[in-house]
């Protein structure tokens, strides 16, 4: 298997390695820029030194070294929150861990990908596209509830990046928080469509204007990743009966769409001290939020909506 | 076409399902479609979630939401007029929506920080006693002395 | 037996729909609602003993964020003095002009007269604008963080300016 040199050997060493699994030893020569030239050679032997097997073998820095300019590395440290619950009578710590930044890539889970594959396997945390859809990755970094995989390193290097799971959230381990009471206040809101009348369902398409469509523009975008619920003081101290901006964009967006006949029922449910008069404009949460969406926003809309509603006078239904 | 639930995948009730699996009942692969709402109504009870606290159709919350707006607007109208035309009347004026504002507005400080049933009642019950006792105190003040315009009035004139 | 003899008596059964639809075993019957999953989060989460994940301790401030927390600060402090007029006004012998002549005659001087009418005049003027930001914000304007930001330090602005000129008067 020839293929063409990279300029990043060490990383891609690893990708190839995970690939190969462990019944592969892989070697890879660095090309040099002036021989122009690379070669892989693949042992199919299980521990042995595949020094012996290619002639033509060089370690890759020391031949890069050689020709390109010797560039310092640039140490970036890492601080993480640590806590494992497997370990008796353990305390939440810090943990720091030192990146070479030109060896990793530009996002803070690039780094933490790297930390868990090379230095330290037992750091836990959630993540999944890389690309900032999922909300697997929400944590608090450098202060602030974002998601890992869009938020750059700091490249100053004097200063330690910090990271801690998402605030006041019960730790399941490290990174890692119970969401569980947040997915049940969404459940709770009955975030989908409902008609009066179901037996109609299916028989027509449920027509919206342009512009009722666009209404849920700035809405329908939530990724649910609870950065912007576990920014606000007020989730922090009433979290069990404040439903958090996040559960009330979405229960908004569900009042708003022009196709769902439950609107006033849905206003209803919020009648209480707790699940949305807990909000005191705050605006941590747009300031927080992620993908650039404004629950500080759709929240006063809600308020707007519960003070000049007019109840059904009939209320079977 | 008769279909055939199996009853453990229904009544999930621990050890009673037992009785049920026997090898008569089988999985069954298609179902007319008027059983489809089964599962329709066990989705609705799951879903259906219960107002908290005020029965259907109070809408005590958003119209005490309401009012607190309103009186901060009466309040801020209010100053002005203290300002331009001091007197008995609006004495009494800003020592009720003082009062009430401040009531309300302490109201939401122990709503927010006071956790638990009985403290919440300690709490409220305290708040009330303070803001009738202000609501006294200012009122005497406005009979018995010179008023609050005059005494914000006398106390710049320092 | 009997849940199914029911689902077959009830009436009102829909038959529009002319499709068939396949029922797997554990669909619909093994949900939870949503306040038995809340319940079992607080319940689970007590028993295995878990940390809290910190924040107040870890969270940036933000400058909207401490004049939120002001505007509170604010708001009690200046119900505290109400009240504690009040009770005074109850509890002392004797009138308003009388006590007012007695810190006269202490004779602080006047750059201590001066803070004690800053430290009235600042949390009342502070307290008057923003709640009027917060009577804009509650008819549903200025929500973009720009905008935060830009009535927040117009805020500022106005109750320094205000408080000033108060005490100079």
């Amino acid at each position: 298997m020839i293929i063409k040199s990279h300029q990043r050997p060490i990383t891609w060493t690893n990708a190839i390695r995970q690939r190969a699994g462990r019944h592969l030893r892989v070697l890879v020569t660095q090309t040099h820029p002036v021989f122009n030239m690379s070669a892989i050679c693949v042992s199919l032997s299980r521990n042995l030194l595949v020094a012996r097997s290619c002639g033509v073998m060089v370690m890759g820095r020391s031949v890069q070294t050689a020709a390109a300019p010797v560039t310092e590395p640039r140490i970036k440290k890492f601080q993480v929150y640590r806590w494992d619950p497997d370990s008796a009578g353990d305390k939440p710590r810090m943990q720091t861990y030192e990146i070479d930044l030109d060896r990793c890539g530009p996002m803070v889970l690039d780094a933490l990908i790297k930390i868990k594959n090379e230095m330290d396997p037992t750091l836990t945390f959630r993540r999944s596209c890389r690309e900032g859809i999922c909300g697997s990755c929400a944590m608090n970094i450098n202060g602030g509830n974002t998601l890992a995989c869009l938020n750059k390193i700091d490249t100053n290097t004097n200063k330690p990046t910090k990271i801690y799971p998402l605030p006041h959230m019960y730790v399941v381990k490290d990174l890692v928080p119970d969401m569980s009471n947040f997915y049940a206040q969404y459940k709770s809101i009955e975030p989908y469509l409902k008609k009066k009348d179901e037996a109609q369902e299916g028989k027509e398409q449920y027509f919206q204007s342009v512009e009722d469509r666009q209404k849920l523009d700035g809405l329908y975008e939530c990724i649910l990743c609870a950065c912007c619920s576990t920014s606000c003081p007020s989730y922090w101290w009433n979290g069990d009966k404040y439903l958090g901006p996040a559960v009330l964009m979405q229960a908004y967006r569900w009042m708003i769409d022009s196709r769902d006949e439950f609107t006033e029922e849905r206003l209803s449910k919020l009648q209480d001290p707790f699940s949305l008069y807990r909000c005191h404009t705050i605006m941590n949460c747009t300031k927080t939020c992620p993908k650039g969406l404004n629950p500080g926003k759709a929240i006063a809309e809600i308020k707007k909506m519960m003070a000049t509603y007019q109840e059904k006078k009939a209320a079977a239904s | 076409m008769a279909a055939i639930v199996r009853l453990s995948s229904v009544c999930r009730r621990g050890v009673r399902p037992l009785l049920y699996q026997s090898t008569l009942l089988s999985r069954p692969l298609v179902v007319p479609h008027k059983y489809q709402e089964q599962p329709h109504l066990l989705t609705a009870r799951i879903h259906a979630s219960q107002a908290l606290y005020a029965g259907a159709g109070s809408k005590a919350a958003s119209m005490h939401w309401t009012a607190e707006r309103a009186l901060s607007i009466l309040l801020l109208a209010m100053g002005p007029v203290a300002y331009f035309s001091p007197g008995p009347v609006i004495d009494y004026s800003l020592a009720a929506a003082l009062t009430l504002h401040g009531h309300w507005g302490l109201g939401q400080v122990l709503t927010d920080y006071v956790h638990g049933d009985a403290k919440i009642k300690a709490a409220n019950a305290g708040l009330f006693l303070l803001s009738t006792v202000t609501f006294a105190g200012l009122c005497y003040f406005n009979y018995n002395d010179v008023g609050i315009c005059k005494a914000i009035a006398l106390l710049w004139s320092k | 037996m009997a849940l199914l003899l029911r689902v077959i008596a009830r009436p009102g059964v829909c038959l529009a729909r002319p499709q068939y639809s396949v029922i797997y075993r554990h669909v619909a019957p093994m949900g939870t609602t949503a306040k038995e999953e809340m319940n079992k989060f607080w319940a689970k989460n007590a028993k295995l003993n878990r940390p809290m994940s910190p924040h107040l301790a870890i969270y940036q401030w933000s400058v909207p964020m401490m004049m939120s927390v002001t505007f509170r600060g604010t708001g009690v402090g200046l119900s505290g003095a109400i009240s504690a007029f009040a009770l005074l006004a109850l509890a002392l012998p004797g009138q308003y002009p009388y006590y007012l002549d007695l810190i006269h005659s202490l004779s602080v001087g006047p750059f201590l007269i001066g803070l004690a009418k800053f430290g009235l005049s600042f949390p009342l003027s502070f307290h008057t604008f923003n709640g009027v930001r917060h009577l804009w914000w509650d008819i549903g304007k200025g929500f973009r963080i720009p905008e935060v930001y830009r009535t927040g330090y117009t805020v500022i602005g106005l109750s320094v300016i205000t408080s000033l000129a108060l005490c100079l008067l």
